[in-house]
């Protein structure tokens, strides 16, 4: 627990001066007014697992259009509360706000805090500020990564311990405790996956110079029901196929996401990669999922290039079951879980006015990996080819 | 004869340039002597938020602020905003108050031994003490 600046620190004792004249409550915002479109009929676009739709030929204004509002109250010096309301397409295919996160902190000593209450989980480099647009380069983060949780926060409890590694300004965030999971197949009638998993990891965020680099583990616990699968699962327990409803159940099966981000920004240049691996356990499959983004600042125009893969690294064919009918049925899940998928990305942002970025950004996703749709919800009975998204946007924040 | 003007116009600009000098301050009171160009920029872009052991209050000036921030985080504006969108929305920053003009800071900055910011080098006067100057 070094002192950050350690030859300045002699001591003023005064924390908290600072805040004396400030108010107790603060109130910030963000939000994203977005056109989605993609090439082609009979699949649809989304950036999340949550959407029971998405963006199509047709295009659409609410994929990636969002609302944020953000309370802190700052009773003392050393305790604060934040609410924060996030209004973004659910579950129930409305913009219902939800409080995504609602939580207490407290000031330990300088270097250490405590939070208890709904928290983001931090599963990716962008997780904390996913939602808002205006303080990333890309309209978005890449679903071939971002769309391996369907978590993104939890109700429980973390720290965050700043201290110095070497060269390194370090936060240390172990973190536990619950989440419920709403969430939607990628099938025509996007099938609805409900359930809950407890949680619990270590987050590690190193910033040296103009590099910044990010470690993370989340540990699992998983529960998870959806009408169909669970039809499937007790027909194999009355068949007598106990091997193959224990690969597809989830109660309480141990799943775990791992990940690895390394970002680079020397005010002129800035890249950013991740690799990620998500460890499943049940009827979803295993998969890695990565990408690499560079761009160039010119002035207050910021152009773009982005790659991004996932990949599913289970196998997607269970063999061994004897009725042929169960076996296509179980086989048939599993290939529905192939959501391998690769794309290519180009973009522009630019920072228009004090608080506000325009950004228009083109992916050409394709099926990867002998998977028929890749990540996209899929009405087609071929498999898909390639297919062209077009987004324009305006992220703001207040 | 061309050469001239422009050797002129090129003196002009330099001169004008270093007439005005941004220089960082903090209070008089408090026990802070000097601080790198990187120590700046790293409270003013949120990696650090301890100044001199409690917790740095920074304080932007309107005026001033796209020269300061180009000249010690070698960043724009914008950039800087998008930066402290992430720690606010996070919690684990809040950004710089923004003021109006030399008087403002030197008024903010005074009175509080945590506090930074940045001020014209001629509007230098007891109430705070210079840091870093950045020509």
């Amino acid at each position: 627990m070094k002192p950050v600046l350690p030859l300045l620190a002699l001591g003023l004792g005064l924390a908290g001066a600072a805040q004396a004249d400030e108010p107790i409550f603060s109130v910030s915002g963000y939000g994203t007014l977005a056109w989605t479109q993609m090439s082609g009929d009979n699949a649809q676009y989304r950036v999340g697992t949550a959407e029971p739709n998405g963006a199509g030929h047709a295009g659409s204004g609410e994929t990636d259009s969002k609302l944020g509002v953000q309370i802190i109250a700052r009773p003392t010096d050393k305790f604060s509360a934040t609410l924060h309301l996030l209004s973004k397409k659910n579950v129930n295919n409305n913009f219902n706000p939800r409080v995504e996160w609602a939580y207490g902190k407290y000031d330990l000593t300088p270097e250490v805090s405590l939070r208890a209450g709904r928290l983001a989980l931090p599963g990716f480099v962008l997780s904390d500020y996913l939602n808002v647009g205006y303080s990333m380069t890309p309209v978005r983060g890449p679903v071939e990564v971002y769309a391996q949780l369907p978590i993104s926060h939890f109700n429980g409890v973390d720290a965050l311990w700043r201290t110095q590694a070497g060269p390194l300004a370090l936060t240390v965030q172990p973190f536990a405790g619950r989440s419920n999971i709403h969430a939607r197949f990628s099938d025509p009638q996007a099938t609805r996956a409900e359930g809950d998993a407890t949680v619990y990891g270590m987050n590690l965020v190193g910033q040296w110079d103009d590099w910044s680099l990010r470690i993370g583990r989340i540990d699992a616990k998983v529960s998870l029901n959806a009408g169909p699968v669970d039809s499937l699962i007790t027909t194999l327990r009355m068949m007598g196929e106990n091997g193959a409803a224990s690969r597809l159940e989830y109660q309480d099966k141990h799943s775990s996401f791992t990940g690895l981000g390394v970002g680079y920004d020397n005010g002129k240049l800035l890249a950013q990669g991740e690799y990620t691996i998500r460890k499943a356990g049940g009827f979803l499959a295993d998969t890695t999922g990565w990408y690499v983004m560079a761009g160039w600042r010119f002035g207050n125009v910021t152009p773009y290039v982005m790659t991004a893969r996932q990949r599913v690294t289970s196998d997607t064919q269970y063999g061994g079951i004897a009725n042929p009918m169960l076996s296509a049925y179980v086989n048939g899940l599993l290939a529905s879980g192939n959501t391998s998928q690769k794309s290519w990305s180009l973009g522009a942002r630019w920072d228009v006015a004090k608080n506000i970025a325009v950004k228009a950004q083109y992916d050409r996703i394709r099926p990867d990996h002998g998977s028929a749709a890749g990540l996209l919800i899929s009405s087609d009975s071929k498999p898909l080819s390639s297919r062209h998204v077009a987004t324009v946007a305006m992220d703001f924040v207040f | 004869m061309k050469t001239r003007i422009v050797c002129m116009l090129l003196a002009s600009a330099l001169s004008a340039a270093a007439g005005a000098e941004t220089v960082v301050v903090v209070s008089a009171k408090s026990a802070v002597a000097t601080l790198s160009k990187e120590q700046v920029a790293d409270l003013f872009v949120g990696k650090t938020q301890q100044l001199g052991g409690a917790s740095a209050a920074l304080v932007d000036q309107a005026e001033l602020k796209e020269d300061f921030y180009s000249k010690a985080t070698g960043r724009n504006a914008a950039q800087i905003k998008a930066t402290w969108a992430k720690l606010l929305f996070t919690g684990k920053g809040n950004p710089p108050k923004e003021v109006s003009g030399n008087a403002e800071v030197k008024k903010f900055v005074a009175g509080n031994p945590a506090a930074i910011g940045y001020i014209d080098k001629a509007a230098v006067d007891g109430s705070v003490k210079v840091v870093l100057s950045l020509p």
